[in-house]
């Protein structure tokens, strides 16, 4: 598990995370919300160890993270980053095989992931969602105890979102992975994950279950918008009131 | 083309048939069964004839492509820029100075291992200069990161001019010093060829452990980083290794540019991009390119014979020109 406590990122005087405490635990999703800005990519990158902390501390496997060397880190946590950047014109295949544990798991993640049929294909030859996918069959390869990403839905069509999203938690229930995902689409975050972590302006205004969070009126003060909540086939969904009016 | 045992059967079938081209070219020319007929009997005995000493100079020459090769691969990986290496970057400057110095100065161990050295220590030095200063100024475009090297080039060949000017007198003159800047082949024999050799061949099974970081760095450094990569630790390692294959054949074929441009893009072409197939293919290209091409540099006006920088950059100047209008259209 990773667990962060009172942290603190300023830079050139701008508070971009104040004061969060949270942690990540095997076996559960957590999606983190929030506006532009909130502080949603910092938080991330600070736990991957991309980001330097002004203040506060972050613990992986009850170790401070600080005393891992990169490559005992990436043995407990892969990272997908919101941009991604293809160099090197491999192919699906090779991208996969390059962050898997061993070459059996680049097969089976492409083959989960309904990929097998890009295998020998260029990566620049896809297009940004198919991409994203690979990417998440990259990290997904891993076999990491946990998983953070920044936004691998972002690229995505609406049928796509909720495939990458089901195979993230379907990972999650088959082997206790646990997934940290910073999620735009708020319905997106609220079907697939188990527990909302809401940031806005830097500060975690909301760390709750998912069918809690969604009633929380944290969500409309950060977005700065009053939602409706509508129950459809049994579960609720979230809407901007204008956007219902 | 899939990189495997038919790929480098192929590349080595080309290599061959490099050192066999530039072996043949010459004032004379040369049969290749008039050439095997001299390296049978330099077995059992010393040859000292032309044939022999031309065998020798063309597998020099291979060597030199074989270490410019790799460099480029190294370099082009390391910087994460397609449009890297040695020459550009100012490393081969860097490591004519040094072996300049290495020449000149009357302190400096003036040996057959005081001039690699020299040369690279010229060569790192250089290549740590440009990575320094783009890290300073947070260059991370391709094009930025030329421009220092053509500026750190440019101030490292001043400097290797003027030493050359002040230092130079009657027994090592003006006109060799510039002879072997222009890229002049040195001819090893015997025990430094052999030397040569078992260097060049260790330093590509060395850089064959870099392969898969040089892949993995292609994802950006975040990313490389989040995959368990050390990446300052890796770019020291990788760029040293880079600077020692620059030395090396800077230390024997002089200044030459564009190999390390050229051989790794012509074998990406051809076998795609991941870093272990490319760095074995661009040895062998490599060296049997400036194999060939050595021999070209003594047949076309003979007696004399064209430095052979002057022929690659007349080949390489051009592809380079080339890859930036693809680039920029």
């Amino acid at each position: 598990m990773i667990r962060a406590e009172n942290l603190c990122v300023v830079r050139k005087g701008a508070v971009l995370l104040n004061d969060i405490s949270c942690h990540l635990e095997p076996g559960e999703l957590v999606a983190v919300i929030g506006p532009n800005g909130a502080g949603k990519s910092t938080l991330v990158k600070c736990l991957v160890g991309l980001e330097k902390t002004t203040s506060g501390q972050m613990f992986l496997q009850q170790r401070p993270i600080a005393s891992y060397t990169p490559r005992e880190r990436a043995r407990h946590v892969s990272y997908i980053a919101q941009q991604q950047e293809f160099l090197w014109d491999l192919t699906v295949l090779e991208v996969v095989t390059l962050g898997a544990k061993t070459p059996g798991a680049a097969e089976g993640i492409l083959a989960h992931l309904a990929l097998r049929e890009f295998s020998d294909r260029r990566i620049k030859s896809l297009s940004g969602g198919e991409r994203a996918r690979v990417m998440l069959a990259r990290a997904l390869a891993a076999q990491a105890s946990l998983l953070i990403a920044d936004e691998p839905a972002a690229h995505l069509d609406v049928g796509q979102q909720r495939a990458a999203m089901a195979a993230i938690r379907q990972e999650v229930r088959r082997r206790a992975l646990g997934a940290l995902v910073v999620i735009h689409d708020l319905n997106l975050a609220f079907t697939f994950a188990d527990r909302i972590l809401l940031l806005d302006n830097g500060r975690l205004t909301l760390d709750d279950a998912a069918d809690q969070a969604l009633h929380a009126q944290e969500l409309d003060q950060a977005f700065n918008q009053s939602f409706i909540r509508v129950e459809v086939g049994g579960r609720f969904v979230v809407f901007p009131e204008e956007q219902v009016s | 083309m899939k990189p495997g045992v038919g790929s480098i059967v192929i590349a080595v079938c080309l290599a061959i048939a490099g050192v066999l081209t530039g072996a043949s070219l010459g004032v004379d020319f040369v049969t290749p069964a008039q050439l095997f007929g001299a390296l049978v009997d330099s077995i059992t005995q010393p040859q000292p004839d032309i044939i022999s000493w031309r065998l020798q100079r063309v597998v020099g020459a291979f060597f030199v492509g074989f270490c410019l090769g790799i460099a480029g691969v190294i370099f082009q990986g390391a910087f994460r820029n397609p449009l890297a290496e040695p020459f550009l970057l100012g490393s081969a400057a860097g490591g004519s100075l040094g072996a300049a110095l290495a020449i000149l100065l009357p302190t400096a161990a003036v040996s057959s291992v005081g001039l690699p050295v020299m040369a690279f220590l010229g060569a790192w030095g250089a290549t740590l200069t440009v990575l320094g200063i783009s890290r300073f100024a947070k260059i991370d475009d391709a094009a930025g990161m030329l421009l220092v090297g053509i500026a750190v080039a440019a101030l490292l060949g001043a400097t290797r001019s003027m030493t050359t000017l002040v230092l130079s007198d009657e027994t090592v003159s003006l006109q060799a010093m510039l002879s072997w800047t222009l890229g002049s082949l040195q001819t090893p024999m015997g025990a430094t060829l052999a030397l040569f050799g078992v260097l060049s061949f260790a330093l590509l099974a060395v850089s064959m452990f870099l392969a898969k970081g040089l892949d993995i760095l292609g994802f950006g450094e975040p990313t490389a980083q989040t995959m368990g990569m050390d990446v300052a630790r890796f770019l020291g390692v990788a760029l040293t290794i880079g600077a020692l294959t620059t030395g090396l054949a800077v230390a024997w074929g002089g200044v030459l540019g564009f190999v390390g441009l050229v051989v790794p893009h012509m074998v990406r072409w051809w076998v795609g991009e991941r870093h272990g197939p490319l760095l074995v293919h661009s040895a062998l290209i490599g060296g049997g390119l400036l194999a060939a091409l050595d021999g070209v540099s003594r047949a076309l006006i003979p007696p004399s014979e064209i430095p052979l920088g002057l022929i690659t950059a007349f080949m390489g100047a051009p592809f380079f020109l080339l890859l930036i209008v693809r680039r920029y259209r």
